[in-house]
């Protein structure tokens, strides 16, 4: 993300909240695919991208969404939760 | 015939299971028994071992085909207690299981003993895995070619003894889950056996694309078998999502429907629960303080919209045990009292005089007889193992969808009383078998008595603990049918290779 702070385009601050309300905040371009940003998330908290599911509004983000399409808002919060099976 | 003498009966089965198996494609058959014999099936199959013939040619037969009156059948039966006259079972086979054991057949090798088993009519071959490989596997397992374009390749011959087992089935519409998009998408869906996926199983992600959204889907199989019906796996949240949120809310409901109901998606319940321990672990939320935290839990919700559906449609997970079970809300606005505007000043006259019309407005409920229910419906909840578990899980379900409702009806201005929303916990509802179908189970509840079945709308609240589905559905549901047809669907959607 540091190497983002260098560009002119704006910025917005994404806060990714989990389900025990620990938050991470970004900083992104309203350009930038929100599947980079899913790929920071998981790479941080160590789990595959794979098993996360983020929310953004009770909706599913896709990889190839940006902040943008989803008007998003500076300070708005996507949840993410873990992937559920069951039997 | 007499080179085919019954030397030694080694094992029996029912006839019904063996069905599943060839359909699996774990057992060969020819089905012709089903055919023939439409309604009326034998109860129980046996293994024979025929005189002069190899251990891998023995085959399943059905009593009719051996003939009950065989003295090697007579011994065998009373060797395992069985009874000694003819078993049967009323059974009448859909001709998609007719089509699809056809296809099976196939593979069989045509072998003697297969051309035989025209004459008798099962014919069971378990050794599939090397015939397979000699006859042509491409064929098997081919998928990729839309349904839709091989109608034409029916043959007339099969038309006619199909015949009853269409009827049977129109009878029942709720029979097939996923049968409404079979039969909307192609006018005669009972005649696809030459492209029918009934043997496939895939064992990679699936990437479908549905309405302007992708969904990765994992398999719904795997390979290896542990158990009987093992060869299944758990559905995840994206299956799930895919299938109540998406293809039965755009695809199957009418625009009625979809005013009346509303489904959510299985992370509502998750946050909700969630939220609720981590904030109100010891105490109970107050009661004015329930819009807040509404507002803050659920930013941009619509809680008196919500409130006004008739249904909501809650699928629930739970991680220990790992399990899917399903709550439909009915009538949640029939337990809200509205409050009225100019009592929200905190002075101590009007303190009074809105408990009064509080009173007034919950009496007045209470004389409507109205209530909102909140039923349960788990396919595992008799286990002896996780029953105590789940009944806790059930509790807990119950009070945070019960708070839930306080807190919506709160955000937009309303009170809910609580003592008018009842619990129900069904108790007659179909059972799964194995510890891995809940979620086919729980997509069933939700699609069977929102659309196919919603009498129980209408009915009193005492009788709703018995609310159960007809037995071809509960037949139906522990096979591995359900997840056959789910795979056809999600192969309609499958994204284009390049994306």
């Amino acid at each position: 993300m540091a190497n983002n702070a260098a560009g002119v385009a704006e910025y917005m601050k994404i806060k990714v909240i989990g389900q025990v309300s620990n938050e991470v905040h970004f900083r992104v371009k309203l350009g930038t695919s929100l599947g980079k940003l899913k790929k920071a998330y998981a790479d941080r908290t160590q789990v595959t991208v794979k098993s996360l599911r983020f929310l953004f509004d009770g909706r599913r983000i896709e990889d190839e969404d940006i902040p943008e399409s989803l008007k998003m808002e500076d300070d708005d919060s996507i949840h993410v939760y873990q992937e559920q099976t069951g039997g | 015939m007499n080179r085919f003498d019954v030397e030694a009966i080694i094992d029996f089965a029912k006839f019904e299971c063996l069905i599943e198996d060839a359909l699996k494609s774990k057992a060969k058959f020819l089905p012709k028994c089903v055919l023939t014999s439409k309604q009326r099936h034998s109860k129980y199959a046996f293994l024979v071992h025929w005189s002069n013939s190899t251990v891998a040619e023995r085959t399943w037969e059905t009593e009719e085909s051996i003939g009950s009156s065989q003295q090697v059948l007579l011994d065998f039966k009373r060797a395992k207690k069985l009874p000694l006259e003819h078993q049967k079972i009323y059974k009448s086979y859909s001709s998609n299981v007719y089509q699809r054991l056809a296809k099976a057949a196939k593979r069989f090798k045509p072998a003697e003993i297969a051309s035989v088993a025209s004459e008798i009519q099962a014919n069971v071959e378990l050794r599939f895995s090397n015939s397979a490989t000699e006859t042509s596997p491409q064929e098997d397992f081919e998928v990729e070619a839309p349904r839709r374009e091989h109608i034409e390749v029916v043959s007339e011959d099969t038309e006619a003894p199909i015949k009853p087992a269409e009827a049977k089935r129109a009878e029942k519409p709720a029979i097939v889950r996923e049968d409404s998009n079979i039969s909307s998408v192609t006018v005669n869906a009972d005649h696809l056996c030459e492209t029918s996926p009934a043997t496939f199983k895939r064992l990679d992600d699936l990437n479908i694309f549905y309405k302007g959204k992708s969904f990765t889907i994992p398999p719904l199989f795997r390979a290896e078998l542990k158990g009987s019906n093992e060869d299944r796996t758990l559905l995840n949240d994206t299956i799930i999502e895919f299938y109540l949120c998406h293809f039965m809310w755009d695809t199957l409901y009418d625009d009625n429907t979809r005013s009346r109901f509303h489904v959510f998606n299985t992370f509502f319940y998750d946050k909700l629960r969630t939220r609720l321990r981590y904030r109100f672990k010891d105490v109970q939320p107050r009661e004015s303080e329930l819009g807040t935290h509404y507002n803050n839990l659920f930013r941009r919700g619509q809680p008196g919209t919500l409130l006004r559906k008739e249904v909501l449609v809650i699928p629930c997970h739970i991680k220990k045990p790992k399990h899917w079970f399903l709550i439909l809300v009915h009538n949640p606005s029939g337990a809200v009292v509205c409050r009225e505007a100019s009592n929200d000043i905190d002075d101590n006259n009007n303190r009074r005089q809105k408990s009064l019309s509080a009173q007034i407005a919950e009496y007045a409920q209470f004389e409507k007889g109205s209530e909102c229910r909140i039923i349960i419906m788990d396919s595992l909840c008799h286990s002896r193992k996780f029953g105590p578990d789940l009944a806790k899980a059930h509790e807990e379900a119950f009070d945070s969808i019960r708070v839930w409702l306080q807190m919506a009806a709160a955000a937009s201005g309303e009170k809910l009383m609580a003592s008018l929303v009842r619990k129900i916990v069904c108790q007659n509802l179909p059972r799964q078998k194995n510890g891995v179908d809940c979620g086919i189970y729980m997509m069933a509840f939700a699609e069977y008595f929102t659309w196919y079945n919603t009498e129980w709308l209408k009915a009193p609240t005492d009788w709703l603990v018995n609310m159960s589905m007809d037995d071809g559905v509960t037949h139906l549901l522990g096979s591995v049918e359900p997840r056959m047809r789910l795979e056809e669907i999600l192969q309609n959607f499958r994204a284009p290779k390049n994306m």
